[in-house]
């Protein structure tokens, strides 16, 4: 029975640029209990309802993160429309899932970086972002912006792209996938990287649907559950399937991004040869009145937008649910028995984005 | 109120997307006939204050997943909305788009002195949505699993989404 | 077993060029792409002052002020969403490329419309039309 000692981990920590505060009590090197704390980067976002109306939030929603801010900002689009009942011309729902697919490759390439810088493996952090540096140059091309695109509006979105720009970024992306092959080998076969995560953090099957997680924690488990299926924004049209693991620990979290990966290449492919001629927005007329819960598929797990209107311009509330939100019970657990040194490896491997969580 | 949000008609001109062969690549076909952007099925139910832990367990024991837990005020009271999940199907299933679902559970409180009992027994990861609630509206939640004390977010108005601040500005 | 897997991929970036620039004395040429969102332009003399553009505005970064004819933005406002470019009806607002270079001091950019020439007055007494025959 050695003594406890209350160590505290964070704001700044070696794990992520973000804040997130653990208290973690430890007996001899090995954690005992682990207390989160998060409320470092509040900026109550959800509040600004009283001042912008239900257009000018889509500019907001685009700014909640500063990794997966495409992606909120189609579901706060998503939300309203179904709500005032829009019909998004299909030109705009195909572009808005090239987007997304673009969107989760950059995201799951910054994460990957971010967990070789974890473990000290800095050239492979390097080489994980020059990779990522071209996807975001993409981005920009064809949208003006790298990470946050102001692409989306109400009823469709602000940019169109043509036909053969398109064709010419599937291939670019395609040529893309051979790197990130290499890239992929790196992390799944080499051995110093295995020794860091292999066996470390295991959230077995029951755990991971108690604690109700979400995204790539939970398919690493053997839960088979995308929100992707649910066919939103022309997922319905492309062929694709879960990726699930069923070890459960950070090496079969790794291995699910790693494959996400490759699945969004051919996502990416899919979608833009679907992509029909037509205009790209519709007017939108009326005040939002009603209220829907519009669920999208983030590369952290599943996003709720929940939007509720009474008829007038400014919303009565709208409420962002972010992945890690749901996420962060499933760190807690996963931190009890581990080692001091393995603390940033569980706090990474969950893929936290404290800004969106703290909205 | 107690009205559901059911899924609305399919929009009856569906886009002829798969139809529409580009120049380079041969058309695929649907996997399924799910329309475009479908609208999911919501259902929402109001039940009393007193019936909340009840059902919760109920709900617990089919399986139901913790969507999220969301807190309205509105003019003269507040609502707090519990949201849950079944198992979602895949698209193999010809009928996916009637087995997706949120049920909602809603709860109205007054806005003077609202109290709620936690659903931590059931729903251990809810935690962080009770004690939001308590440090943003003001709701004070018997039994969380990690109590805070309101100490999650610290702002600078206590239960700043009740109160009128006079402006957002710095 | 796999040992020294990434060893192929350094030794090729050691020996090829940096993917990084020295910024700001080497700047990535063109600036950007033809599509980024740099920074908002004016042309101050198509301008009509209706507002529009400020109303539209979700950060509030612009000031119109009609009788004083001054256009005015706070650059470190603006968050090039290009609202204001796509809700002027006189198209005298443009998106440019290139950013707004870093600053020590929250200045506005001013634009003030040069006064316009008065009109010519008009003749006391119309004119009269020519008698027929």
């Amino acid at each position: 029975m050695g003594t406890r000692t209350v160590i505290p981990f964070g704001p700044q920590h070696p794990a992520l640029p973000e804040p997130i505060h653990l208290d973690l009590v430890l007996e001899d090197e090995r954690v005992v209990e682990a207390i989160p704390k998060i409320g470092f980067v509040h900026r109550g976002f959800e509040k600004l309802v009283e001042k912008m109306d239900f257009n000018e939030l889509v500019y907001v929603a685009d700014r909640i993160c500063g990794i997966c801010a495409f992606i909120h900002s189609m579901a706060y689009c998503q939300a309203v429309e179904a709500v005032m009942n829009v019909e998004v011309p299909p030109r705009a729902v195909f572009l808005r899932t090239v987007w997304s697919e673009l969107a989760r490759l950059q995201s799951h390439l910054l994460w990957l970086g971010f967990m070789a810088d974890v473990m000290g493996f800095e050239s492979l952090f390097m080489q994980s972002f020059r990779l990522r540096e071209k996807i975001v140059d993409i981005l920009e091309e064809m949208t003006g912006g790298r990470i946050i695109l102001g692409v989306c509006r109400v009823g469709g979105v602000r940019r169109d792209v043509a036909n053969d720009t398109l064709a010419g970024i599937v291939g670019r992306v395609k040529d893309l996938a051979k790197d990130m092959r290499r890239l992929a080998d790196v992390f799944l076969q080499d051995d110093s990287v295995k020794h860091r995560m292999v066996g470390v953090g295991v959230l077995t099957r029951e755990q991971a649907a108690d604690l109700g997680c979400v995204g790539p924690v939970m398919r690493a488990s053997g839960i088979s559950r995308d929100t992707r299926t649910l066919g939103y924004a022309g997922y319905g049209f492309v062929d694709f399937s879960p990726v699930v693991e069923t070890a459960g620990d950070s090496y079969a979290r790794c291995a699910v991004r790693i494959r996400e990966l490759f699945q969004s290449v051919g996502l990416i492919e899919q979608a833009a040869g679907k992509v029909p001629a037509g205009e790209v927005s519709v007017k939108v007329s009326g005040y939002p009145d009603g209220e829907y819960h519009s669920r999208c598929e983030q590369p952290r797990g599943e996003v709720i937008h929940y939007v509720k209107g009474d008829g007038t311009r400014y919303l009565q509330r709208y409420r962002v649910r972010t992945p890690t939100f749901a996420n962060i019970p499933a760190l807690v657990k996963m931190l009890q028995g581990c080692e001091l040194a393995d603390v940033p490896i569980l706090v990474l491997t969950i893929d936290p984005c404290i800004s969106c969580t703290e909205r | 109120m107690g009205d559901d949000i059911k899924a609305g008609p399919a929009p009856s001109d569906l886009p002829p997307a798969p139809g529409t062969p580009p120049a380079d690549s041969a058309p695929h076909e649907a996997p399924s006939g799910l329309p475009l952007n479908p609208r999911e099925r919501q259902e929402l139910e109001e039940i009393p204050v007193a019936a909340l832990l009840e059902r919760v367990q109920r709900l617990r024991g089919q399986g139901y997943r913790l969507v999220h837990i969301a807190c309205t005020r509105l003019v003269a009271d507040q609502e707090v909305s519990y949201c849950f999940d079944r198992d979602g199907q895949s698209l193999e299933s010809p009928d996916a788009a009637a087995l997706h679902g949120m049920l909602t559970l809603r709860v109205r409180l007054p806005m003077l002195n609202p109290e709620l009992p936690s659903i931590s027994p059931f729903y251990w990861g809810a935690f962080l949505y009770e004690n939001e609630m308590h440090d943003l509206f003001g709701i004070s939640v018997k039994g969380m699993a990690l109590d805070f004390q309101g100490h999650l977010y610290t702002t600078m108005v206590p239960t700043p989404y009740v109160t009128k601040t006079a402006d957002h500005e710095e | 077993m796999s040992v020294l897997g990434m060893t192929r991929t350094t030794i090729g970036n050691l020996l090829s060029r940096p993917s990084t620039r020295r910024y700001p004395t080497k700047v990535k040429e063109p600036h950007r792409t033809p599509k980024s969102r740099g920074r908002i332009q004016i042309d101050i003399e198509t301008c009509i002052f209706c507002s529009a553009c400020a109303k539209r505005c979700p950060t509030d970064a612009i000031i119109v002020s009609k009788p004083d004819k001054v256009w005015e933005i706070d650059r470190l406002r603006c968050c090039t969403c290009n609202a204001c470019v796509e809700v002027c009806p006189k198209k005298c607002l443009d998106m440019d490329f290139r950013y707004t270079l870093p600053t020590v001091t929250k200045d506005k950019d001013i634009f003030k419309q040069a006064p316009r020439p008065p009109k010519p007055p008009e003749s006391a007494a119309p004119e009269v039309p020519a008698p027929p025959g």
